[in-house]
């Protein structure tokens, strides 16, 4: 084991994967701090720049975006009140009145510092509880693998705000694309209409450029959400004092903890955490009254716990191949083409590269910290960018990073299908999330599934109500029933 | 008729053609599923979930736009500009191409004509450089 950590330590010290780093991050604040531009879309349209280099160093580049971008989404939310990033919308309920009352570097300050902490103790449960868990994960069969997957998407489904047929639907539609190329089992060709480069399946990583980064441009523009704003030049103080410290401790770290737990969950990301935080430090505060008013405690808990989700999210990744967010569901795409299969297993054969992911989230944690504090006042420039701007390089990076993942101009049309689908599935008010998640998980879905009926000759019965099967078809159906039962009462008078 | 609803019957729509390709692949020989066996229960339950939301009363209120109104010209413009754009890849010129479909871009979004062929040609200039010279990408 120690040989395997000092092994994944000296990967990240390598000088090229560093430089990815670094880039990462700053990438990430860029992507971070504009708002409409998201962790996801960067990761997503940055993706291909990735495939021509080594499987660390083009890991370390999309941690760094992950990384930079989260915390970065804070700082549009404190200096003008619009979340940078669905994460940090908490963060503008005390981080906005703080720089009212002219603290707004402060608000930053506690922001970089409180972010760089919350990853770091959710990057610490990773290397703490990843390998328990897939110690247990490895006891999975085909009948339990097919469970999880229903479970995942059906959490996705869930967690869709009141959505949950529209988020199943979705998440249908990717199982439905995921079946496009050869049969897992028999290779026989399906719904490739004769084109020969979708026999190999409809490719994961345009679909995502399409969905996250073409059909946003298009909702902005629709919605005409051109914005430039206008900062101030002085934020005043960025470093907390001792006493500010000291308000910020508890609250933070309890932040990280219900964001980790909340990040493991699939489905549920830093957006859900840093609220359930935030209302969480409210409720034990002193002075409760003083939260949406430029509390250091619920702005500290809110951070905390939108960072932290980021290692809880890696987690339920890496241990169980399960996307945890959206971010970490390019993430597999990326690792899968650079022949990383997450799941148990991983943390069999693969040891050292876990530890290489470990370390490189601590690296990116410290790093983004830096960032956030001594470029405080350059990335709140940022904001004067126009959005058109913003509409025609991510078009553009799209466009041409999709067709350079395999030289082939059939994935930038498959990109542009995806954005403009995207576009009207969100006018339409249906979540993507659990599109994707169909298609990441539909073909383990369908060939645990298949493989699971034919080792018990066709037992249905037999299959599902294998102990750890049963437990995540039961949670499945109380993940559904749950938003349904308090959408009902809600609409009791 | 409601945007749901609409929704619905094109989530009904593709889970009909669905079933119907699926139900041309081979189906299996008794405990052993074949390939059609998986499209085909996704198609079942989404022809079942789109029925039903086609009779949700939706836990959004009733007369509650789903979407903000906008500019339809902007993103229809947008789109169809793309669309040129995307036939004619692989034709040559691409730096030529990719900045004035950039330069229309912006200029259809609001921008002058100046900062639009700026800005464009910046882009293409940082796309080339990156894709082209740097990873050395054939976009020609």
């Amino acid at each position: 084991m120690t040989a395997d950590i000092l092994q994944g330590l000296a990967s990240v010290f390598d000088p090229q994967v560093l430089l990815f780093l670094v880039a990462g991050v700053i990438l990430g604040a860029v992507f971070g701090a504009l708002p409409g531009l998201t962790a996801t879309m960067g990761v997503a349209v940055l993706t291909p720049l990735t495939f021509w280099v080594s499987a660390e160093q083009g890991l370390a580049m999309l941690l760094g975006i992950y990384c930079g971008a989260i915390p970065a989404g804070g700082i549009p939310a404190i200096l003008i009140n619009v979340p940078g990033t669905p994460a940090s919308i908490a963060t503008a309920w005390d981080g906005y009145a703080l720089a009212r009352k002219g603290q707004a570097g402060l608000a930053l300050g506690v922001n970089a510092l409180m972010g760089a902490a919350g990853q770091l103790i959710s990057t610490l449960f990773l290397a703490v509880a990843a390998f328990p868990i897939a110690r247990f994960a490895l006891r999975f069969g085909p009948a339990e693998y097919a469970g999880l997957a229903v479970f995942g998407i059906s959490l996705m489904a869930g967690v869709s705000g009141g959505r949950v047929l529209k988020g199943l639907l979705a998440g249908l539609l990717g199982l439905a694309l995921a079946t496009v190329g050869l049969d897992p089992m028999t290779a026989y060709p399906r719904f490739s209409f004769g084109v020969s480069e979708f026999l190999d399946g409809i490719s994961f990583v345009p679909v995502m450029i399409g969905l996250f980064g073409l059909a946003e441009v298009l909702m902005q523009i629709s919605e005409g959400r051109s914005q430039q704003a206008s900062i101030d030049a002085d934020i005043g103080r960025v470093l907390p004092t001792a006493a500010e410290w000291k308000r910020l401790g508890a609250p933070a770290v309890g932040g990280a903890v219900l964001g980790t737990m909340v990040g493991a969950v699939p489905a549920a990301g830093g957006d859900i955490g840093s609220v359930i935080a935030w209302e969480q430090a409210r409720r034990m505060a002193r002075k409760p009254i003083e939260f949406g008013k430029g509390a250091l405690e619920g702005l500290g808990a809110a951070v905390a716990s939108a960072n932290a989700a980021i290692g809880g999210a890696m987690t339920t990744m890496l241990t169980l191949g399960i996307p945890g967010d959206a971010v970490s569901a390019i993430l597999i795409g990326a690792l899968l083409i650079h022949g990383i299969q997450p799941g148990p297993l991983l943390f069999e054969n693969q040891r050292p590269f876990v530890f290489t992911i470990v370390f490189l989230l601590v690296a990116a944690s410290l790093l983004t910290m830096l960032l956030g504090l001594l470029g405080a006042r350059p990335l709140a420039n940022i904001l004067r960018i126009p959005s058109p701007w913003l509409w025609a390089g991510i078009t553009l990076f799209g466009t041409v990073g999709a067709y350079a993942l395999n030289n082939a101009v059939v994935d930038v049309w498959v990109m542009f299908a995806a954005g403009v689908a995207g576009f009207f599935l969100r006018k339409a008010d249906v979540p993507l999330g659990p599109l994707v998640l169909g298609l990441i998980l539909g073909p383990m879905l369908e060939s645990n599934l298949r493989r699971a009926l034919i080792l018990s000759r066709g037992d249905w019965i037999g299959t599902l109500t294998r102990p750890i099967t049963l437990f995540f078809l039961i949670a499945t159906v109380l993940s559904l029933a749950w938003p349904l039962v308090q959408a009902r009462r809600r609409r009791r008078p | 008729m409601s945007a749901t609803r609409i929704t619905a019957l094109a989530f009904l729509a593709f889970s009909t053609t669905f079933a119907a390709t699926s139900w041309t692949l081979p189906k299996g020989v008794g405990a052993v599923p074949g390939p059609a066996f998986f499209p085909l229960a996704i198609a079942t339950v989404m022809a079942a979930l789109s029925v039903a939301l086609v009779f949700d009363r939706g836990s959004r209120p009733a007369g509650e736009p789903s979407t903000t109104p906008g500019t339809t010209r902007g993103f229809i413009g947008v789109i169809g500009l793309l669309f040129l754009y995307l036939l004619s890849w692989g034709t040559g010129l691409f730096a030529l191409r990719t900045a004035l479909f950039l330069c229309l871009m912006l200029r259809w979004t609001g921008q002058g004509w100046r900062s639009s062929a700026g800005v464009a040609a910046a882009l293409t200039g940082v796309v080339v450089l990156a894709f082209q010279v740097g990873l050395r990408v054939s976009l020609e």
